[in-house]
């Protein structure tokens, strides 16, 4: 577990933070899936719980590193690094409606370059965001991220299709606590 | 070996078998030194064995749908390798190489035009991808030939064999864009 402040921790994912988790993506639903083609079919908590159970299997296989946002005592968004390759990853990450706006995700993401660039040794982090993703890419900006460019048609859309993804990138050189 | 090269010898696409490593691992010995710059995994390839312990490894992934990967042949030799991999949310990346005494020729943009009526219209995806090295300005020369876009520079993106990073392009090429 990684306290960031009094009331945010990142912690490993429980099957138990279904509820909570799936609670966050149902009341926010119309927004998240603009950017999370995901959220279409997680329909019940049991489909939160199978996507965690996922995560467990990929995690125990290097594959993953995901942790779950726990603010004021409850589960409220994940952060997760995938995609590992050549000493680099991705990082993906989403935070509920009532938490969003007040710099949590930021707090959270510089953790996340301690964990991937100190304890995964990793060299390069990517961030990818849709263009129209302000959110995301404040937080992206605010850490530091080096807009890289522009892939065309690179997200899938929950109604089929795609957008494109704005690249970051981040060196482990360029990381500063 | 250049010189002695019928250009009327067509160039072709098949699946790998097993079989092929002998011919492969020679070409890939052959080049070692140009093919370990740009494809680090050449350093763990020292014997027909190894070749043919990735050609089975390559066919399990293809059987998974994991991967695809062609043999280029040119007449009755093999000449190198074209593969799709990374498959994810519609798209795939190309990775391809070619033994020095048959690049220039046209080869590699004759062979991705075919990959991408492969990826296109057999595998239904709606992109490809190629990451390239920004100082690799042959394996670039290709991407461009074939109308591929340059969409991004990732800074220090690509591990070389020495533990080094590579700068890389990412080049796109969409479906609708395919002919």
């Amino acid at each position: 577990m990684h306290t960031l402040a009094d009331n945010i921790q990142l912690k490993a994912p429980q099957l138990t933070d279904a509820p909570a988790l799936f609670a966050c993506i149902a009341a926010d639903r119309d927004y998240l899936v603009q950017w999370l083609p995901w959220v279409a079919t997680t329909r019940a908590v049991a489909d939160e719980a199978a996507f965690l159970r996922y995560c467990q299997t990929r995690i125990a296989a290097h594959q993953l590193w995901l942790a779950v946002i726990w603010v004021a005592g409850q589960p409220a968004g994940m952060i997760d690094l995938h995609e590992f390759q050549d000493d680099h990853a991705a990082v993906g990450y989403w935070l509920s409606r009532e938490h969003r706006g007040q710099g949590i995700m930021t707090r959270c993401l510089a953790t996340v370059e301690v964990i991937g660039f100190h304890d995964l040794g990793l060299h390069e982090i990517d961030l990818l965001a849709d263009p129209a993703n302000h959110a995301s890419r404040a937080v992206a900006e605010r850490r530091g991220f080096q807009r890289a460019g522009v892939l065309r048609e690179h997200l899938p859309l929950a109604q089929g299709g795609y957008h494109d993804a704005v690249i970051y990138s981040k060196l482990s050189q360029e990381f500063t606590d | 070996m250049k010189s002695r090269l019928l250009t009327t010898l067509t160039t072709h696409l098949m699946t790998p078998v097993v079989g092929d490593a002998a011919a492969l691992f020679a070409l890939i010995d052959q080049n070692r030194d140009e093919l370990a710059r740009w494809m680090p995994r050449t350093a763990s390839i020292q014997s027909v064995e190894d070749e043919a312990a990735f050609l089975l490894h390559t066919l399990d992934r293809i059987a998974a749908n994991q991967f695809w990967l062609a043999v280029i042949w040119v007449g009755a030799t093999p000449v190198g390798t074209i593969d799709l991999h990374n498959f994810k949310d519609g798209h795939a990346e190309v990775g391809y190489w070619l033994g020095h005494d048959f690049q220039g020729r046209g080869i590699m943009p004759h062979a991705l035009g075919i990959v991408e009526d492969v990826a296109f219209n057999q595998l239904a995806l709606n992109k490809l991808e190629l990451v390239i090295a920004t100082e690799n300005t042959r394996s670039q020369a290709v991407a461009q030939r074939r109308g591929f876009h340059q969409d991004a520079v990732l800074r220090d993106h690509l591990l070389t064999a020495s533990g080094n990073y590579d700068d890389a392009i990412v080049y796109s090429k969409l479906q609708w864009e395919a002919r």
